[in-house]
């Protein structure tokens, strides 16, 4: 049985586009699937990185707690599990990481996300909750 | 009664520099297809590892491997597309390096097509054109 994986390889590799253009392919007809859902701000596509196969787009959402919403719909369309975990560091003091990851195709790794500031009553709640946040962005 | 001045500002068919027609943003789903239509473009040209889509800034950001041999990929993009070839050393992860570069307008986007050369990787590439 052919998949969107072997079909867009194919394409692609014929094209002259390479791995990064099938996987572009791909991105076109995931944004058909996700029609009505928030649109994200940026987008990154990672092909081959030193020899190693990512084939993973993240998509990143606008920093603003709005957000938190947008990733939760893309998560309750395409079956991922939303995380949300506060980090903290000297740069942007606290900020609270919404994230989620599914399997597009049976391939491709979405990552979807927003990270945003944290109010300061906010902050007080979430350090409450969290003793000891992250101290590094993962991004 | 003459002909009404469409110059003076209180007219309102006035069109100062500032209400010239401008492009509209373009969402990101609609600039994924304006990425593929890029690739497809580009069609034999090294292709990057990483490609970067940002929606405020209507750009494409393609990065090429960190080896010497995307020097000549990023000249090769930029004869094709008509961009201007730039170098500036950096920094990257400690290592220094030099972030070679070439930007030109794809329809209404602006595409940046980079690489991160070490700089030991650059000097070869010099001395290998003298």
């Amino acid at each position: 049985m052919t998949t969107i994986k072997d079909t867009a390889l194919d394409d692609g590799t014929s094209a002259g586009m390479g791995r990064i253009g099938c996987l572009t392919t791909v991105i076109t007809v995931l944004f058909f699937d996700a029609a009505g859902l928030p649109e994200p701000g940026s987008m990154t596509v990672y092909g081959v990185l030193d020899g190693h196969v990512h084939d993973q787009i993240v998509l990143q959402f606008p920093p603003v707690a709005e957000s938190t919403d947008a990733v939760t719909e893309w998560a309750n369309r395409f079956g991922g599990v939303v995380q949300s975990t506060p980090l903290k560091d000297d740069k942007h003091g606290r900020t609270q990481y919404v994230r989620a990851e599914f399997t597009y195709a049976e391939w491709l790794s979405v990552k979807v996300f927003t990270v945003f500031p944290l109010l300061e009553t906010e902050a007080i709640a979430s350090a409450e909750q969290d003793s000891e946040p992250e101290t590094a962005l993962p991004f | 009664m003459g002909n009404p001045d469409y110059n003076h500002p209180t007219n309102p068919e006035h069109r100062s520099a500032s209400s010239e027609p401008t492009m509209p943003i373009l969402a990101t789903p609609v600039l994924a297809y304006g990425l593929l239509d890029l690739m497809v473009e580009a069609a034999g040209l090294a292709m990057p590892y990483i490609a970067s889509i940002d929606e405020p800034s209507q750009m494409f950001a393609l990065e090429l491997a960190p080896s010497k041999a995307s020097i000549e990929d990023i000249i090769a993009w930029s004869a094709r597309f008509g961009g201007v070839l730039q170098a500036h050393p950096c920094e990257v992860r400690g290592e220094p390096c030099q972030h070679v570069s070439t930007s030109f307008p794809f329809h209404s986007v602006t595409v940046s097509v980079y690489a991160f050369i070490p700089d030991d990787d650059t000097w070869t590439w010099l001395e290998d054109q003298l």
